[in-house]
């Protein structure tokens, strides 16, 4: 099935030339949401209103603030973790211990009553059947010509019902890894992957994550 | 149609417009995410003689939310996943299968006249492809694969853990390779 994905990337990237609006289309667009032309020399995009820059770093802020407060919430829950130490299940040694009677139990509809363990009838197993001892089963000899692949066929071991498992939990590793800034432990998650899942259906995010590494480490 | 509480006013050939300027930052991001809207609006089952509404749409509720945007995502999958909600409505609303509409009109490709029959043919294919596929499939592979955001920004836009994400991914490509496959077998273009 991996062999179709270059054909299938081949298919999306000639869609994606397709589906560039028009120039008309997204003027038509700006001018029904009353958006002005972007500035001359803005350069697509680039156009920044004193606004949007006030915004931008407000957003920062926000993000900056969200950061430090998960970040205070983190060392006080460590502060309290080690503080109380870890957690122990206590039990009162006078704790009385009851237990229920078993007629309160309601039994299961259809299923009769077990008879208490005195009313069971005793087995009675006449003496001269009784092992009295152990036999060991006949040994087979082995005979010299034969050999062990013709009797039994080596099985190959079938792939790893997991295996996707792994491979989401590497990329994950590398993930994590960008994110804490660790980007050799990510390239190292990454060329696992690239090693272990060649032609993984999930190559192209492993092939985004490279890109990104190599852009952040730059 | 999704309506913003901000001042509408229907225009002259039906549609809405603005009669207030929208903020500073919801015209920046339309200058720098309005195309790629119009695609992944296109791909995620908008007709296309309703993109153009779907992307003012999806800027209206932008601008209505702006306020509560909070950073925890960028800008750029924040959009995205109004998009997405806004192609939802329309898809809803139209209760019928993008691919039963192959007009991609108005859509312009490359200079090259040859790559453009290339593209638009692609496109059609796609869309045939895409059509046979879930909603939450077909979400993340245009995400992925049109949009070329990674997993962890589809997560965000989709509100998926990251192994759903990849599980997807993995299904609709295996589902869409298929589909390519027995194209190919009973003679169709790929």
């Amino acid at each position: 099935m991996s062999a179709q994905l270059p054909e299938l990337q081949r298919l999306t990237e000639l869609a994606r030339q397709a589906d560039l609006p028009s120039a008309e289309r997204l003027a038509r667009v700006r001018a029904r949401l009353n958006v002005p032309p972007p500035a001359a020399g803005g350069g697509g995009g680039g156009g920044s209103a004193p606004g949007s820059k006030a915004l931008a770093s407000k957003l920062v802020g926000q993000l900056g603030a969200t950061k430090a407060l998960w970040i205070s919430a983190a060392a006080l829950g460590a502060v309290s973790l080690a503080l109380v130490g870890q957690p122990q299940l206590k039990v009162a040694p006078e704790a009385p211990v009851s237990i229920a009677p078993l007629e309160n139990h309601p039994q299961p509809a259809g299923q009769a009553p077990e008879p208490p363990a005195a009313t069971l009838p005793e087995l009675q197993v006449p003496p001269d059947s009784r092992v009295t001892s152990a036999q060991a089963p006949p040994r087979v000899q082995p005979s010299h010509g034969t050999r062990r692949t013709a009797t039994a066929p080596v099985r190959k071991p079938a792939p790893l019902a997991n295996s996707f498992a792994e491979e989401v939990a590497l990329l994950q590793v590398a993930i994590d890894a960008m994110h804490a800034g660790e980007l050799a432990e990510a390239k190292s998650a990454l060329g696992q992957h690239a090693q272990r899942f060649p032609t993984s259906q999930l190559a192209p995010e492993r092939t985004r994550l490279l890109e990104q590494l190599q852009s952040t480490s730059r | 149609m999704l309506r913003s509480s901000m001042a509408i006013a229907p225009s002259a050939t039906g549609t809405t417009a603005h009669t207030e300027a929208l903020p500073p930052a919801i015209q920046q991001a339309y200058d720098a995410h309005a195309p790629s809207l119009f695609r992944v609006l296109r791909r995620l089952g908008v007709p296309d003689a309703q993109v153009e509404d779907a992307v003012q749409d999806t800027f209206v509720v932008a601008c209505r939310r702006h306020a509560a945007f909070e950073a925890r995502s960028s800008y750029k999958t924040w959009l995205y996943g109004i998009a997405r909600r806004v192609a939802r409505d329309y898809r809803r609303q139209r209760a019928r299968r993008y691919s039963e509409d192959p007009e991609i009109e108005g859509l312009s490709g490359g200079t090259n006249p040859e790559t453009q029959t290339d593209a638009a043919r692609a496109a059609r294919l796609l869309d045939a492809g895409l059509g046979r596929l879930s909603e939450p499939l077909r979400e993340v592979f245009v995400l992925a694969e049109i949009e070329q955001l990674t997993a962890p920004e589809i997560a965000e836009v989709v509100q998926v853990p990251l192994n759903t994400v990849y599980s997807r991914l993995r299904v609709a490509r295996e589902r869409l390779g298929a589909y390519l496959t027995e194209q190919r077998a009973t003679g169709g273009s790929v």
